[in-house]
């Protein structure tokens, strides 16, 4: 679970280059140069100033637009996620105050058809694979002749994002998606190990506490 | 409790975690507890949680709880079959003590593990004796490294990789990152060969291959660890912090995926 909620967390940072949030930067500009990559990319400095040349994954303000603007018209059952559309700010054009249940959300369904007609069709592509994997993942029913597909799948869209998407972006987290099916192979179910159902739990508990100078007593 | 075993249709997909491979080769390795199906197979989840909540920005309890996993997968999660088996109070998280506080609740799993205990089946009017298997555990990835003794934080952060992580140390955004997917693909991939789309050089390297059990136990068994405050001193560093108190289950050291 938070495996998705932080790859999905940094993917939309980056795409709506959202302060403290994105992974790309001056500093991943100079990084690609120093491995000596991608050096259209470089940052040329004019006068006082430095110019970042776009990247693949970096959207003009209208792009951006239409992103946030569909997400806004998004209307979801109730129960099934918070409301997108008071996430969604078009001042500053960013999502704020996403739960991680949202987050799921945006990564199994709303994600691939916000972004339709905005990326160079490739980066599109492994965005839109990259949710498909998780959808894979996250089902009730697995088949397990099917999870060695599932796995190149995982290390292919991984070699990918690493040809589009700045150094900075693989942390930890983004690098565990490759040892996800292992496990599911290994230990069954997602749905059955993850933390949705324990932070929930946890949330019922917060309630039961009436009594700040005793909360044990209180929950027990 | 035997749904696992009587209830459910079986036609080779993955279904439930009874399906799976770690609960067919504890089966097979102890066949005295895999006989019997109403034997418990747990899973202990642990995170923390902040009970004052806008009171208090930096207070965190870890409620430790505990699944069964012998109910059917639309009931094991839900927050009546839930138990709160124990509560780590305190206004700072455990971090690398945690081991510490479960040790009583380690020393129940130990007992319902050896003799088990009585028990009357209220349905069917008699006694019998049951048992009990810790699963697995699940938390995030900080609780992880504290739970499991290893460290995840730095250039060897992934515990499946282990001594083997790939990482690039970025200059300019210093930050450590993970990239070289690329020893993960099968031998004669094409991506392996190309250059300026990646890191700048051909990878030749295999994907390593991950610890079992026992040569994680054989690594941690060695490591020393006082627990609590101690000064600090410049000893050897090493990316196992302790042997965690799970090793002291016997059948631990015997499956695959652990946390």
């Amino acid at each position: 679970m938070h495996v998705e909620k932080n790859v999905c967390d940094s993917i939309i940072g980056t795409l709506l280059n959202i302060k403290g949030k994105k992974k790309d930067g001056i500093n991943a500009h100079k990084d690609l140069v120093e491995m000596g990559v991608r050096l259209e990319l470089q940052p040329q400095p004019h006068g006082k100033r430095t110019y970042l040349p776009p990247a693949c994954h970096t959207l003009t303000k209208f792009e951006k637009i239409s992103f946030c603007g569909c997400l806004r018209g998004v209307k979801v059952p109730q129960g099934y996620s918070s409301n997108i559309k008071s996430l969604v700010s078009m001042e500053d054009l960013k999502l704020m105050g996403l739960k991680s249940r949202d987050y799921h959300v945006l990564m199994q369904d709303l994600l691939p058809v916000a972004i339709h007609g905005i990326f160079p069709k490739n980066v599109r592509q492994v965005i839109t694979r990259l949710c498909l994997f998780f959808n894979a993942i996250c089902r009730k029913v697995i088949d397990p002749t099917r999870l060695d597909e599932l796995e190149n799948e995982a290390i292919i869209l991984l070699c990918q994002l690493e040809m589009y998407f700045p150094p900075s972006f693989f942390d930890i987290m983004v690098h565990l998606i490759v040892h996800l099916v292992r496990e599911i192979r290994i230990c069954g179910f997602v749905f059955l190990r993850w933390m949705y159902p324990i932070e929930r739990c946890m949330k019922i508990f917060e309630r039961y506490v009436k009594n700040p100078y005793r909360p044990k007593t209180s929950i027990v | 409790m035997r749904w696992h075993s009587n209830g459910r249709k079986c036609d080779g997909l993955l279904q439930h975690a009874a399906d799976s491979p770690q609960w067919k080769k504890i089966d097979s390795l102890y066949l005295e507890f895999g006989s019997d199906r109403i034997n418990l197979r747990l899973g202990l989840a642990t995170d923390g949680m902040n009970l004052y909540g806008n009171l208090s920005s930096k207070h965190s309890s870890w409620p430790v709880l505990l699944i069964i996993y012998n109910l059917s997968y639309w009931l094991c999660m839900k927050k009546k079959y839930i138990m709160l088996s124990m509560m780590i109070s305190g206004p700072r998280q455990p971090g690398n003590d945690i081991d510490v506080y479960p040790s009583p609740l380690i020393e129940d799993l130990r007992l319902l593990w050896d003799e088990g205990i009585e028990v009357f089946n209220a349905y069917e009017k008699v006694n019998f004796n049951l048992r009990v298997l810790l699963l697995c555990t699940i938390n995030n990835f900080p609780a992880y490294g504290n739970l499991s003794g290893y460290c995840v934080k730095g250039h060897r952060a992934c515990l499946i990789c282990e001594e083997n992580t790939s990482y690039h140390k970025l200059k300019h955004g210093r930050k450590t990152c993970y990239i070289v997917h690329r020893r993960f693909l099968k031998r004669n991939h094409p991506y392996l060969r190309l250059k300026k789309a990646f890191n700048g050089c051909q990878e030749d390297r295999t994907a390593p291959p991950p610890l079992t059990g026992e040569e994680v136990y054989n690594r941690v068994c060695q490591v020393e660890v006082t627990y609590g405050k101690t000064l600090k001193h410049s000893g050897v560093k090493n990316i196992w912090k302790k042997k965690s108190i799970f090793f002291e289950l016997p059948y631990w050291s015997k499956l695959d995926i652990r946390h």
